[in-house]
């Protein structure tokens, strides 16, 4: 009997925690649903630029969205967009575009670029950004990104890099050992994963 | 039951709990109308059913296709089809089971909470959403043949009409716009339209011109629209394509002579092309309804979009007045978001979540010149003001890497904007 009476207790409990899930979870979607009209549902973007933000590392999504509302991180509308969300927000939002599943659309590559740019791939960028999955904590997936902000976000690094030091010494050193064109080999090789 | 693990037990619960609260919600079903299947009123449908499946929510549609007024003024340059900006209903109302009543709404009951259509059937409604965009106020001007001086404010065969008059038109024949008194549906519009039509111009047509004639004697993104118009179509030298002038109203439309009486002063201007932005309201249903005010928008409770004349009735997109945010397709999604929320809390007598409102609007000024604006709002003393410093403009004299990403960043706006709104593309 002690037994059916903890039973029913806990299912109330679990009802009772359902609903105030429930009122977690309009705050939640009040937040997100304004950041799905550019990034896709879910946080999937049909492109051409703005990047898909379904399934990022948690700690860079708060670090991307922290670094455009100082400046650190170069934008066109994100650094003003993000002054207006508080720590707590930003990582409520975190929360829900990391656990997003990555929904990929296709989009236009050069299959020539692709497969010269697998070999580089192979060479400098697997370590941290498998195609695969995730082999580096500190990493997010790009594979399948859109080109056109594949190309956006490495001139960033490149010219703007206060955002990414790493990314920025790394891209140096991938210039003076190959070329420009192979960068764009690198991008499009990236961009092929639908 | 002594067999049944614990978790065994909880499934069992929750099955049996959830049938017997779909067969309660079956009898008791809260109703929401929605009348107007715009940047608004579909994203209000879309996610009220989307947060509550219990809900039953009606969208009542004059028409089966839908093409966007964003990025029409690219069909004007020939840069897009109007293929390119056509949708339906189909996808997003089957994934969301949203009721489609393609039919116009021509009155409502706020007592008896009904919505009359235009076939005599009546619609009952536990809460409505009035979204029905725009309408002239032709009140001040003699009406005249639209088939033959077109808006082109409401996008779909006027939009066609406009392209295949700019298209018809002689090399050094001039094109006029007028603009009309604020506040009208999409601020920066009628400056990206004239920066669309210079480019064609510019391709096609080198020696026409477009001239501006405005009613306000400033615009939004106005500095942005001069260096843009400077470095694409000589703005400010006698080449220019583009000529802005601030005269006044429309006075008198003379259809034969292609001539508009400009202004206090009565200035007469003459083109091949004339593009007539009427002055403008909220949409018909609204003023018909009492939801208007004086002014001919329809005054609201900023938190929730409830109707201050009317409860029950909730007003969203163009039709309403949510000052500071513009009249823009961004404004309208996220004040259907903030409805839809706002409608589910009344109809379930809960607490509503904290709104957040926002807006970013592009303007594509050439192939790969674009700027934008960009505003988070939210509400203080009952009114919607500017967040902090949450607002801002492109930079003035950017690189042009940073304008050609933002023509990429505008086509992933639209792209994006039009699959939550209709779950499909063109």
């Amino acid at each position: 009997m002690q037994g059916h009476i903890f039973k029913l207790l806990f299912f109330l409990g679990m009802m009772w925690h359902g609903a105030v899930t429930a009122q977690i979870s309009a705050q939640l979607s009040m937040l997100v649903n304004s950041c799905v009209v550019c990034h896709g549902t879910n946080g999937s973007s049909v492109g051409p630029a703005t990047p898909t933000i379904a399934g990022m590392r948690r700690f860079l999504f708060v670090t991307a969205m922290q670094d455009m509302k100082s400046g650190k991180r170069p934008s066109t509308v994100m650094g003003i967009i993000a002054q207006a969300y508080s720590n707590n927000e930003i990582e409520l939002m975190a929360d829900f575009f990391s656990t997003q599943k990555i929904v990929r659309y296709p989009q236009k590559f050069d299959a020539k670029k692709a497969q010269k740019g697998k070999v580089l791939y192979e060479q400098y960028c697997k370590g941290c950004h498998n195609i695969n999955g995730r082999t580096q904590s500190l990493s997010n997936v790009i594979a399948g990104q859109w080109i056109p902000y594949l190309r956006i976000r490495l001139s960033e690094f490149r010219y703007q890099g206060a955002s990414s030091p790493v990314m920025a010494d790394i891209l140096e050193y991938f210039i003076q050992n190959n070329s420009e064109d192979s960068l764009e080999e690198l991008i499009h090789f990236y961009g092929s994963h639908q | 039951m002594s067999h049944l693990t614990r978790r065994q037990f909880l499934s069992l619960a929750a099955i049996v709990g959830s049938f017997g609260y779909y067969v309660i919600k079956q009898e008791t079903r809260k109703k929401v109308v929605i009348i107007g299947g715009g940047a608004s009123g579909v994203i209000a449908a879309k996610y009220i059913r989307k947060s509550n499946s219990s809900i039953d929510v009606t969208l009542i549609e004059q028409n089966k296709h839908y093409y966007t007024c964003f990025m029409s003024n690219e069909v004007l340059s020939g840069m897009r089809t109007m293929q390119s900006i056509k949708y339906n209903y189909e996808h997003v109302s089957r994934e969301y089971g949203i009721n489609m009543l393609y039919n116009t709404a021509i009155a409502i009951d706020p007592i008896a909470k009904t919505v009359r259509l235009q076939n005599g059937d009546s619609i009952a409604y536990d809460r409505l959403i009035v979204s029905p965009g725009i309408d002239f106020k032709w009140k001040s001007l003699k009406p005249y043949d639209t088939n033959i001086i077109p808006h082109a404010w409401k996008a779909g065969t006027q939009t066609v009409i406009l392209r295949q008059q700019l298209e018809a038109m002689k090399n050094g024949e001039t094109a006029i716009i007028t603009v009309p008194p604020k506040p009208f549906r999409c601020p920066t519009a009628p400056y990206e339209r004239a920066s669309q039509i210079a480019y064609y111009f510019k391709h096609h047509k080198p020696k026409s011109k477009v001239l501006i004639l405005d009613a306000n004697a400033t615009f939004s993104k106005q500095a942005l629209f001069f260096e843009a118009w400077q470095k694409l179509y000589g703005y400010g030298t006698d080449k220019s394509i583009i000529e802005w002038h601030n005269v006044g109203t429309v006075q008198a439309v003379n259809i034969e002579k292609k001539r508009v009486t400009m202004g206090d002063f009565e200035d007469e201007y003459t083109g091949a092309v004339l593009n007539i932005i009427p002055p403008q309201t909220a949409g018909k249903i609204a003023i018909e309804s009492g939801l208007t005010d004086n002014s001919g928008w329809c005054p609201i409770h900023p938190k929730t979009f409830e109707s201050r004349l009317h409860k029950e009735i909730h007003v969203i997109g163009d039709a309403c007045m949510a000052h500071p945010m513009p009249k823009s397709a961004h404004s309208a999604n996220s004040q259907a978001k903030i409805c839809a929320e706002a409608v589910i809390s009344a109809l379930q007598e809960k607490e509503m979540a904290k709104p957040s409102y926002n807006n970013t609007c592009y303007s594509i000024a050439g192939k790969e010149f674009a700027m934008s604006v960009t505003t988070i709002y939210h509400v203080n003393n009952e009114k919607i003001q500017v967040y902090k410093n949450a607002t801002g403009q492109s930079p003035l004299n950017a690189s042009v890497e940073y304008r050609k990403s933002e023509v990429a960043y505008a086509y992933s706006w639209y792209n994006n904007i039009t699959q939550d709104m209709f779950n499909s593309t063109p």
